[in-house]
């Protein structure tokens, strides 16, 4: 029912989106290719979850009707970040006697005069002073040439440039007349002679916003018609490609970002566009009503969907049903049904599908069926060739023989380890491929036991040079393709077995499974998000999306887009803050004639990295983190910052986790534990040290990771500078223990083979050793809070006692953990008596589906401070790395019978 | 050299929820921890810029160059005592621009959304 229901939906979407179907032309040949392989889905009901948001947020871009303001994700409003920065920069560059022309030509050419009048006419004029003649000349081309010269008429000199005009012009062709006659008709439609220059280009369009088109005269001298979303190639044959995608008619934007569909699909506009007087013998033979734009009518569509679905009662299946169809065919009957099925629901494809392949059937007829066995084509659309239906026997055909032959070839060949009779027999029961070279991933679409399928092989797995390569060997990338199939499904099968109870899988084949586990994991809400994203579809009520979204619903927006849309905000906001830097800032400097010490103050920030993340960090305000962060701080720095009151509390409050997860990578990745696995364990430890900076710091300490987590932030206790006697008490020396700028970012094994501070933990996570056993209760009643904090963290052991830290810092940390085991005392309580070291014991299991279940064994009291006292951000962390909701109950349940 | 007790009042003044509030009008409340980082990186560049320039607007021409000799110096103390005469009550000074300069960021990012 899901996949009928998805089909239908998806046909719908499409009928929406109508002729701008083609923008999205990847994204819903992707899922209609999902919705055919659901029933071979890992876990369909996810997989129908994903498919179904990815549809409804192709629908929602569709409709158009997000609210800028509230939705920061439009496109719109990266837009518009973007120019305001680009054109900041612009004025920034001008100002700073940079090249106008240059600066101004990124910009639509309605932009560049807009942008260029925005400075001041006193500006404008000292810019101009400054300019050489040809870079006048230049700028006057970019603001509008012959139309809007911005130069004084005197200084062109009219008869060079018609001489020089006059030389290079070609004695006219047929095309050229061709071209000028198109042009003239153009022209006359627009009043207008010439064009508007593309930018970055010799060519010239007419804009026809009434129309919403673009007009341009095509290389063969017929009339082309751009929509915004097209691409045109504006080059030459003798200066080569220069391709533009028209961005946004209004605007007259165009971009360089031209993918090989977009080439592909302008190179077919332009075939259909070729005047019948020019056109070759085959472009003619294809007949028109097979041209894009003029083909298949929704009617036609519709009607065809008809009839297929009257066949389809004919033959008295329900094709609501089919999502339920056995993957396995029972028999001949259901297999022969089951094809006929596939065919109408093909015939259901988008529109632009359905022109496509009957584009190509027409061009193979033309081709008279010059039929290749594997077929690759430029556009990265190979076409379907079919090899003969029939299967190949041992008395069959010297063909088969042929193939059985190469095939024993590659066995022979050696590194072919996995031919088995099974795999030849899988081999003979192809019948058809196909293999797309331009695809992100390797994709082949095989026949197998008479079903088709859609093998995906992820980036990485295989060297695109070598499938190239092997293109025409069928034998050869087949079994490349099997291998890797096989592999993946060994590896899952032990995955699943390591959960069943069996032993662990070996590290190497936990691999695949693991790495894809680990792909983007990252501690808070980004992790968060994840799982609430696999949940959502299940719990649409739950309090933890409020939690997480603040109210707002992410049912929208699936992983990826997510990602991607932060990651595009973000880079906004980025360029945002840049262009205020330097445009507000730095400007203000320079006016001032500041500047020269500014961007010493800036040269150094950038040198010292390391401080940088610093300051990161201790602008958090992370307690021990933050502020052994801010002694390591250049004193200005921390002059500035930590006096200012932000070492302390900028971050720290809102992230936490992130100095936690930084550190804590840093120590594991020290440990060379695989990057996955030091991403995975340094999340764990963030999610668990929640939001609260003492319980990070004990945690850590816990763990027996306070001289790594100390070492990694460039401090050890060989390397402090010892506090001097006197005024060295008072004095914050500026620490670099390890003479590197990037000591955090860049910790390499062999420093950590010298460090004291590792060796102590370098068994790994079983070589934690430091159990801390207090009476705490006695110990605040009989010392207090701060009693409590010297002897654990400062004393007896504590994180800060060997550093010989200098009394302030000491004090700038006592009274961040102080703070916080005020707040929250229960924290201080409960986490001494909770063993949380989970890495020691191995108690996290991963599940296929991405799950992390993770058994936390400890007082109730711990647990019930992350149910009443924590807050919803630290939730946030938490939650989800202890396996979800349900999963935090059953272990508080379990947790409170086992100490009863 | 402040004392532990202007630290607490300084430490008052930036809350969770400043940050939070900060992370919020950017729309990063919800970035990974790294997103959330990389940002704030680029907050620090450009708050202790501003720190700067409004220290140099107020040394006298000729003492604007020696600040340059402070930057990465270590010399915290001898910063403060440079600073004290040009700047009376430098930590104040410093807090006030950076919070100043925090709002109005902040404005400026909701203005621009």
């Amino acid at each position: 029912m899901a996949r009928a229901a998805l089909k239908q939906r998806l046909g719908e979407l499409q009928e929406k989106l109508g002729e701008s179907a083609s923008v999205h032309e990847q994204e819903l040949s992707d899922l209609t290719n999902r919705i055919e392989n659901l029933p071979r889905a890992k876990n369909a009901s996810e997989e129908t979850d994903q498919i179904r948001n990815a549809i409804v947020r192709l629908e929602g871009q569709s409709s158009g009707s997000q609210d800028v303001g509230s939705n920061p994700f439009t496109s719109e409003y990266f837009e518009k970040a973007e120019r305001e920065a680009g054109i900041e920069e612009a004025h920034i560059a001008i100002r700073q006697g940079k090249d106008p022309a240059a600066a101004l030509e990124k910009f639509s050419a309605t932009d560049r005069r807009e942008v260029w009048e925005q400075l001041s006419e006193e500006e404008r004029q000292n810019t101009i002073a400054n300019l050489s003649d040809a870079q006048q000349r230049e700028l006057d081309r970019v603001l509008g040439g012959d139309e809007q010269t911005v130069i004084p008429p005197m200084v062109k000199n009219e008869t060079v440039l018609e001489n020089a005009t006059a030389k290079l012009s070609r004695p006219k062709t047929d095309i050229q007349k061709l071209r000028d006659a198109t042009s003239d008709a153009i022209s006359a439609r627009f009043g207008r002679k010439p064009g508007v220059r593309v930018p970055k280009t010799k060519g010239s369009v007419w804009y026809d916003e009434k129309n919403q088109a673009v007009h341009v005269v095509g290389g063969h001298g017929g009339e082309i018609r751009i929509q915004e979303g097209e691409s045109y190639n504006f080059g030459s044959k003798k200066e080569g490609e220069n391709w533009k995608k028209l961005v946004s008619l209004k605007d007259r934007t165009w971009s360089d970002d031209v993918s090989d569909r977009d080439k592909a699909a302008a190179r077919r506009t332009f075939r259909a566009t070729v005047p019948r007087e020019l056109a070759t013998k085959e472009e003619q033979a294809i007949p028109a009503h097979v041209q894009p734009d003029e083909g298949v009518t929704d009617a036609q569509i519709q009607a065809e969907l008809e009839r297929a679905r009257h066949r389809a009662q004919e033959l008295g299946i329900d094709t609501s049903n089919l999502s339920s169809a056995k993957p396995a065919i029972e028999t001949g009957k259901r297999e022969e049904e089951t094809k006929k099925v596939s065919n109408i629901t093909r015939s259901s494809l988008s529109k632009t599908v359905r022109m496509r392949r009957l584009f190509r059937k027409t061009a193979d007829r033309v081709k008279k069926e010059k039929a290749q066995p594997w077929v690759s084509t430029s556009r990265g659309r190979g076409a379907w060739v079919k090899e003969p239906k029939k299967e190949p026997t041992q008395s069959d055909s010297a063909d088969a023989k042929k193939d059985k032959g190469s095939m024993a070839m590659a066995v022979r060949k050696g590194g072919v380890d996995s031919v088995t009779a099974e795999s030849t027999q899988k081999y003979n029961m192809i019948a058809r491929g196909h293999y797309d070279i331009q695809h992100p991933e390797f994709r082949f679409r095989i026949m197998r036991n008479g079903k088709e399928e859609i093998i995906i092989i992820p980036p990485g797995i295989f060297d695109k040079d070598e499938v190239e390569k092997n293109k025409n060997d069928k034998t050869e990338l087949l079994e490349m393709v099997y291998r890797e199939q096989e592999r993946q499904e060994g590896l899952k099968a032990a995955a699943k077995k390591g959960l069943d109870g069996s032993p662990p899988p070996t590290e190497k084949k936990e691999e695949i499974p693991l790495n894809k586990l680990a792909y983007g994991f990252v501690p808070g809400v980004d992790l968060f998000k994840r799982r609430i994203a696999n949940w959502f579809g299940k719990r649409p009520e739950t309090e933890m999306q409020k939690w997480v979204d603040g109210g707002k619903t992410i049912e929208n927006q699936d992983e990826r887009g997510y990602k991607e849309g932060m990651e595009r905000y973000r880079a906004a906001v980025r360029a945002r803050l840049e262009a205020r830097k330097r445009g507000t800032i730095m400007s203000e400097a320079e006016h001032l004639g500041l500047s020269k010490t500014l961007h010493k103050f800036a040269e150094d920030w950038k040198k010292h990295k390391w401080k940088r993340i610093a300051i990161s960090i201790g602008l958090t305000g992370l307690g021990l983190v933050g502020t052994t962060g801010a002694v390591a701080m250049s004193p200005f720095v921390l002059g500035g910052i930590a006096s200012a009151g932000l070492a302390m509390r900028v971050i720290g409050g809102s992230i936490t986790g992130l100095a936690v997860y930084n550190t804590m990578y840093a120590y594991f990745d020290r440990q060379n534990y695989a990057p996955w696995r030091s991403r995975l364990y340094a999340g764990l430890c963030a999610a668990l040290a929640g939001g609260t900076v003492a319980s990070g710091s004990y945690l850590l300490q816990h763990l027996g990771v306070t001289d790594a987590v100390m070492d990694s932030l460039g401090f050890s206790p060989t390397d402090v500078t010892p506090t001097p006697a006197g005024e060295g008490a008072t004095t914050l020396t500026d620490i670099s223990p390890t003479g590197k700028d990037d000591a955090i970012s860049a910790v390499s094994p062999e420093d950590s083979e010298t460090s004291d501070g590792v060796s102590d933990v370098a068994a790994g996570p079983e070589g934690v050793s430091h159990e801390i056993s207090y009476d705490t209760d006695s110990t605040i009643a009989s010392k207090g809070i701060d009693g409590l904090i010297d002897e654990q963290l400062v004393s007896n052991g504590g994180a800060l006692e060997s550093y010989n830290l200098p009394p302030e810092a000491l004090e700038q940390f006592k009274d961040a953990a102080r703070r916080v085991f005020v707040d929250h005392p229960e924290w201080a309580q409960a986490l001494q008596q909770t063993d949380v070291d989970v890495i020691a014991n191995n108690d996290v299991v991963f599940s296929d589906d991405g799950t992390i279940n993770m058994r936390v064994w400890g007082d109730p009291r711990f647990l019930a401070a992350l149910e009443n006292t924590i807050t919803k951000q630290e939730v946030a962390h938490l939650v989800p790395a202890l396996g979800g909701e349900d999963r935090v109950h059953d272990l508080i349940d379990d947790l409170k019978q086992r100490y009863a | 050299m402040h004392s532990t007790g202007d630290k607490k009042i300084a430490l008052e003044m930036i809350t969770d929820e400043h940050v939070q509030g900060l992370m919020k009008d950017f729309g990063l409340e919800n970035d990974t921890p790294e997103g959330q980082a990389e940002i704030l990186d680029v907050i620090g560049e450009t708050l202790m810029s501003r720190v700067v320039l409004e220290i140099l607007k107020r040394l006298p021409p000729e003492e604007q160059p020696k600040l340059e000799k402070y930057f990465g110096s270590g010399d915290l103390k001898g910063l403060m005592a440079f600073l004290a005469p040009h700047i009376p009550d430098v930590e104040r000074f410093i807090n006030e621009t950076v919070m100043n300069e925090l709002a109005s960021i902040r404005e400026d990012m909701k203005r621009q959304a």
